[in-house]
């Protein structure tokens, strides 16, 4: 049997591992309740990672079309880039569908062609962990953004001016301390 | 080409974590999910304990937490203190049966996969040092009855958990026996407060509400500034020109909101609404510059704190002897005065039972703390077809609402809102069912958790209600999220940003200000954001 044609026959099988292999990157306690939750407002984590694989298979064996592995991946690793994963860690989901693989067909290896045809499915597969490098990146430089965005509207950017009343009211009083001694525990102030 | 065999079986990964009891996990703390820890001076400044009687800087990320001689002794100390007073507390830790009913219900652990965040787990962070400190059974048996004595790891576990714990009380609507996962966090928060370890977000705000009474330290001429800001949009946008006053005495009502209103984008919209609502209204009213914060960041240190800083509000209603006070949209405020604010300051006699100079309606469910949220003050205009309104000034807009946290599990608010918004708006689309109301997702960014640095957690934890979101998006076009709490109008635009991005963040009174039918109004082309209704597509 060609390699197609095989992993054709076996898809819901490799499917399945792949998504349980995803699954098991996470703490166990975390593994059981990603298989049995099937709400997906009560289980989004595993949901999204459930359907999205399937449709990211049948993209690398059949259509190969950048952007839809691209969403396809951004389902999953947008969510790993904000969890405890390593940057490695979160786009090796892709690299364990080579494990998988190279397991199911092991059988089949001595097939004339089958060898080359793995080899050319394999290169997908190593395109496909490139993008999602990508993808993780283009999350990673997003987070980023917004942290510097709200680092922008913070008050003290637009009220530079800005004094302490505390230290004013000290000041009139004739308890100042002058400006070096500023609380700044409004961090309008000097900066200490 | 030939084949490998040895190529084809050296695909060796693995990337299963490692197994184990959760007791023995070093804790591993990440960047992006803690927050920064608190300046000794804004913790000094307030009298809460700064660390100088042992003088030492604390660094997250340092192996050594730099903790005084005696932490075990203080930390003890003042658990067993609070278990002597609060006796939810001492319930709290020995009823759990550890069922797991609540395990899987909080955001933050259904957006992060990792199992310390299960609520169960979070509280037995606590309740393994109560066991193996405090009761007979677990200093006998130790582990076997889940028992462990606190340790330095310990103390680490358990701050950077607390603080992973919005207190949104989700977890809380499923336990059987009506444990409050919330309230241990609280507890736990308190006793770490010994120990000077609360965080710079919650402790800048604590500060500045004290020396400014605001958590933005806006002074009062700042905050009149702002609202004056507003004033002149309004006159751009819907043409009509009045100023509304400040600190007044014997005015009816005191108005009261979180800070975050009247500067942060886009909470100034809802300003705008109710600014226009009640120069519509006539109301005879006052702002504050004294009691110029609806929120009571206390709240996330120490009940002393809390007390504090909620009492702010009834010394200033009291001062400018008002008859009652009305609030508007924020959330952890409404479960404070809904649930602590009498037995701190009350009987509150002062103030009268609240009704509406507009209907006539009393809030009898006021009658103890004398305070009306501003969505049961709408909700009974519209109800008496006291206000003029045109919906279709918002047919641009698909929306859909947020049952904030607070108001909603705290308060029980929940149709209220709704009902507002159905008034004004034309295009209304429920979340899923198991993620509104009491079951409602929390922003991510709760209870002091919306500083910058942990945006890894906050997004995250923003995951399930993000996911809900993009739902109702995906399917009907939902553009708009309304919300009445001012966290979420400051937390909700940044995880839209990263999951959602197509998708705006309004108060209701927002939305309410851009249908309201004002009296010698000006053609109104344009929202109250400045935009021109006709073209405007909204973004988080
Ligand atoms: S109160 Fe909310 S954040 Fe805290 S453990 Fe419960 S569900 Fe999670
Ligand atoms: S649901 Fe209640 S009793 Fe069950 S594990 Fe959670 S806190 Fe304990």
């Amino acid at each position: 049997m060609n390699l197609d044609k095989l992993l054709a026959k076996k898809k819901d099988l490799i499917v399945d591992k792949w998504i349980n292999s995803i699954y098991e990157s996470y703490p166990s306690e975390t593994v059981e309740f990603f298989r049995h939750q099937r709400n997906k407002f009560a289980n989004p984590v595993g949901a999204d990672i459930s359907e999205a694989v399937g449709p990211l298979f049948d993209e690398l064996l059949n259509g190969n079309n950048q952007k839809n592995m691209f969403s396809l991946l951004d389902k999953i690793v947008r969510i790993r880039a904000v969890q405890d994963f390593p940057p490695s860690g979160a786009v090796a989901v892709v690299l364990l569908l080579k494990k998988i693989i190279r397991d199911e067909t092991k059988k089949d290896i001595d097939t004339d062609g089958f060898f080359e045809d793995l080899l050319e499915l394999e290169s997908r597969i190593d395109y496909c962990i490139l993008l999602a490098f990508d993808v993780y990146m283009k999350c990673r430089e997003k987070i980023w953004e917004i942290k510097l965005d709200e680092f922008k509207k913070r008050p003290f950017f637009v009220e530079g001016e800005a004094r302490c009343l505390s230290y004013m009211v000290r000041q009139e009083q004739g308890q100042g301390k002058g400006t070096k001694d500023c609380c700044n525990s409004c961090g309008l102030g000097e900066v200490r | 080409m030939a084949k490998n065999p040895e190529y084809y079986e050296s695909l060796n990964i693995d990337y299963k974590p490692p197994r184990g009891n959760w007791m023995d996990r070093p804790v591993d703390i990440k960047s992006g999910i803690y927050c920064y820890p608190a300046r000794p001076v804004v913790l000094e400044n307030v009298g809460m304990n700064d660390r100088s009687d042992w003088g030492k800087y604390w660094v997250i990320e340092d192996e050594d937490w730099e903790l005084p001689d005696d932490w075990k002794e203080r930390f003890l100390n003042k658990m067993r203190d609070m278990l002597d007073k609060y006796r939810t507390f001492k319930i709290y830790m020995d009823i759990c049966v550890r069922c797991g009913a609540c395990a899987d219900k909080c955001h933050y652990f259904l957006g992060s996969g990792d199992p310390m965040n299960m609520p169960v787990l979070r509280a037995e962070l606590l309740r393994s040092i109560y066991r193996g400190e405090f009761t007979k059974t677990g200093k006998i048996l130790g582990r076997f009855a889940g028992a462990r004595k606190l340790t330095k790891n310990a103390l680490k576990q358990l701050w950077y958990y607390m603080f992973q714990c919005s207190e949104c009380r989700r977890c809380s609507v499923f336990c059987p026996y009506g444990i409050d996962t919330a309230e241990i966090t609280i507890m736990g928060r308190e006793i770490m407060n010994e120990l000077g370890m609360n965080i710079a977000w919650v402790q800048e705000s604590v500060s500045k509400c004290i020396h400014t009474g605001n958590h933005l330290g806006l002074q009062p001429q700042a905050y009149k500034e702002c609202i004056d800001a507003m004033l002149w949009d309004i006159e751009d946008n819907v043409g009509i020109t009045f100023e509304p006053t400040f600190n007044r005495k014997g005015a009816e009502i005191l108005f009261v909101t979180p800070s975050g209103d009247v500067f942060a984008d886009p909470g100034i919209f809802t300003l705008a609404g109710y600014l226009m609502l009640f120069e519509h209204l006539g109301l005879d009213y006052t702002w504050s510059t004294y009691a110029s914060e609806g929120g009571d960041f206390g709240y996330f240190t120490a009940n002393e704190m809390a007390k504090r800083m909620n009492g702010k509000i009834y010394n200033e209603a009291k001062r400018l002897g008002v008859k009652w006070i009305l609030g508007g949209e924020c959330g952890h405020m409404w479960r404070v005065l809904n649930q602590y604010m009498t037995t701190w300051h009350g009987p509150i006699d002062f103030l009268e039972e609240p009704v509406s100079p507009i209907t006539g309606t009393k809030f009898e469910n006021a009658k103890a703390h004398k305070m009306v949220h501003i969505m049961e003050f709408v909700a009974d205009l519209i109800k008496h077809n006291k206000l003029k309104l045109d919906p279709s000034r918002n047919d641009h807009l698909k929306v859909t609402y947020h049952d904030s946290c607070n108001p909603s599990r705290g308060l029980g608010l929940f149709e209220e809102p709704r009902y507002v918004i159905k008034n004004v708006c034309n295009h209304f689309y429920e979340m899923p069912e198991n993620t509104i109301r009491e079951q409602t997702y929390c922003c991510g960014s709760g209870s002091g958790l919306n500083a910058s640095e942990n945006m890894e957690l906050r997004l995250r934890g923003g995951f399930p209600r993000q996911n809900a979101l993009r739902y109702v998006a995906d399917k009907y076009g939902v553009n708009m999220l309304a919300c009445i709490c001012a966290i979420d109008r400051a937390a909700l635009p940044p995880a839209a940003q990263y999951w959602n991005p197509d998708v705006g963040v309004t108060g209701v009174c927002e939305l309410v200000a851009n249908a309201l039918i004002m009296e010698g109004e000006g053609e109104r082309t344009h929202n109250i954001r400045g935009f021109e209704i006709a073209t405007w597509e909204p973004e988080p």
